[in-house]
């Protein structure tokens, strides 16, 4: 398993009030339970985190940006979540993900 | 003296306030990622969420209810002010209250409406205690104006007992329970240690709608409207007559509750059926109750609503007393920022003193906030 990972959070041409808000969750097992969460906050940066022993790969979520609001749900807005990432097996010493990839979506939603 | 009318006749000046206000359901958006932060990790995959499909569509995803598609649209003017509001920040928050007249409110959640939606008691607990660590920090200074409500998952009884007890001594002044338990229903005698629990602490069990069923059931023609009438509002009836009938009220003399948000058009025609069936079905009755069941509502229960003539014209067969009113900020179905308008067009019949108690004395009672004299 990788020892460190770097998310790329995208949107770094758009204003900060248009950025998503991310949380970032390490997997703890194949059934998709997570352990701690390595980052809460908004995208538009690149952030470097230390791999837990036990974590076999990472889950992301995401809201609107703050200048949305999300009137799809009347319980407001919602995360996101991104497809399940599981570490590649022999990964390297340090890999390095773009959340924006893991969205699923095909760049369709905004 | 009216100087500045009388000058000025087209002038509108905001009327001075009448009377104590309190709004007895209203809500709170909470942060978006309240329960993603602060739940137990093992928990955290399971909370409700939006999934992308092969399709790209986005699909509601709420363990224990049916998955949705979400569909996209756009609100404008006061709906997409409704849609807007209900934020935690207490000054915009207490602005939008003065901005409708309202002196106290008891805050409900909003995405916490769905912590029973999960069919595990594990998850619902874990979830409401989420809600009430949180809401108790943000509300908790404001006591004069805000009650946050303390949400409390029953179907583990022991662990329910639990939380009743934590949080009486964290502040809250009212236990929300959802409106129906997945397989157990609220009169079988196991949830005695509940009740005694939460009468110990005097404060009163909220039932507010859309909880412990999945609330939209129906689909297709007519779906929105199936939706509100039978699976939101209409389910409130059940805990009432499972309280009132099943001696819970007759073993727990002080223990009260109510409907919330459900309106009260329902609630005469309910106790005289419910008296009806103790009289005409007696050799089916079991237990024989001291009093009618309609009794023990008028002694323990109340029910709230916003906007609903046709209750308020069948007062006299509850009782005034048992009736809260409440403006449901932000929601669409609710009075905000209109509750003034709303109040003129379906209070006008009612006495001085019959508002008075209905727009803020019977929840100050209840609720504890205090009313000047």
């Amino acid at each position: 398993m990788p020892k460190q990972v770097t998310i790329n959070w995208g949107e770094t041409e758009k204003p900060p009030e248009a950025r998503k808000r991310w949380l970032g969750s390490w997997l703890v097992s194949r059934d998709g339970e997570e352990g701690d969460y390595f980052y809460d906050g908004w995208g538009g940066t690149e952030t470097i985190h230390a791999v837990p022993p036990e974590a076999i790969g990472l889950r992301l979520r995401w809201w609107p940006p703050s200048n949305q609001v999300d009137l799809n749900l009347e319980f407001g807005p919602l995360p996101t979540l991104t497809e399940a990432y599981f570490f590649p097996p022999g990964s390297e010493q340090a890999i390095k993900v773009a959340a924006l990839d893991l969205r699923g979506d095909s760049g369709s939603i905004t | 003296m009216g100087m500045a009318a009388a000058e000025n006749p087209t002038a509108r000046t905001k009327p001075a306030k009448k009377y104590f206000m309190v709004s007895a359901d209203c809500h709170v958006l909470e942060p978006p990622d309240l329960w993603e932060r602060r739940i137990d990790a093992k928990f955290r995959h399971r909370l409700p969420r939006v999934e992308i499909d092969s399709k790209g569509h986005k699909i509601l995803v709420i363990e224990g209810a049916r998955s949705l598609r979400i569909r996209d649209f756009t609100l404008e003017g006061e709906d997409l002010e409704r849609a807007k509001g209900g934020r935690p920040d207490l000054d915009t928050r207490l602005r939008d209250l003065d901005r409708d007249g309202i002196d106290a409110e008891v805050i409900y959640p909003n995405r916490g409406l769905l912590m029973w939606a999960s069919p595990d008691p594990a998850m619902q607990t874990a979830m409401c205690r989420v809600w009430n660590d949180w809401a108790i920090e943000v509300f908790g200074p404001q006591k004069t104006r805000c009650a946050p409500v303390a949400a409390v998952a029953p179907k583990d009884v022991e662990s329910a007992v639990q939380e009743v007890q934590r949080v009486a001594k964290m502040g809250y002044r009212t236990v929300f329970l959802p409106v129906q338990v997945l397989d157990q229903p609220y009169n079988l005698p196991l949830y005695d240690p509940l009740w005694a629990a939460i009468q110990e602490t005097g404060m009163p069990i909220s039932f507010h709608v859309g909880t412990g069923k999945d609330p939209r059931t129906a689909t297709g023609y007519g779906g929105a409207i199936i939706n509100y009438v039978c699976h939101a509002l209409s389910t409130a009836i059940e805990p009432v007559v499972q309280l009132c009938a099943s001696g819970i009220c007759e073993r727990f003399p002080k223990l009260r509750f109510g409907s919330v948000e459900a309106g009260i058009g329902w609630l005469a025609w309910t106790l005289w059926v419910m008296d009806e069936g103790y009289k005409k079905h007696h050799f089916w009755v079991a237990p024989k109750l001291e009093m009618l069941p309609s009794d023990y509502f008028r002694r323990q229960g109340f029910a709230t609503f916003q906007d609903d003539p046709i209750g308020l014209e069948t007062r006299q067969w509850v009782g005034i007393d048992n009736l809260l009113w409440g403006d449901d900020y932000p929601h669409h179905e609710g009075t905000w920022p209109r509750s003034q308008e709303v109040i003129d067009r379906t209070m006008k019949d009612l006495t001085e003193e019959e508002q008075r108690k209905v727009l803020g004395l019977n929840a100050a009672k209840l609720y504890g906030f205090e009313a000047p004299v």
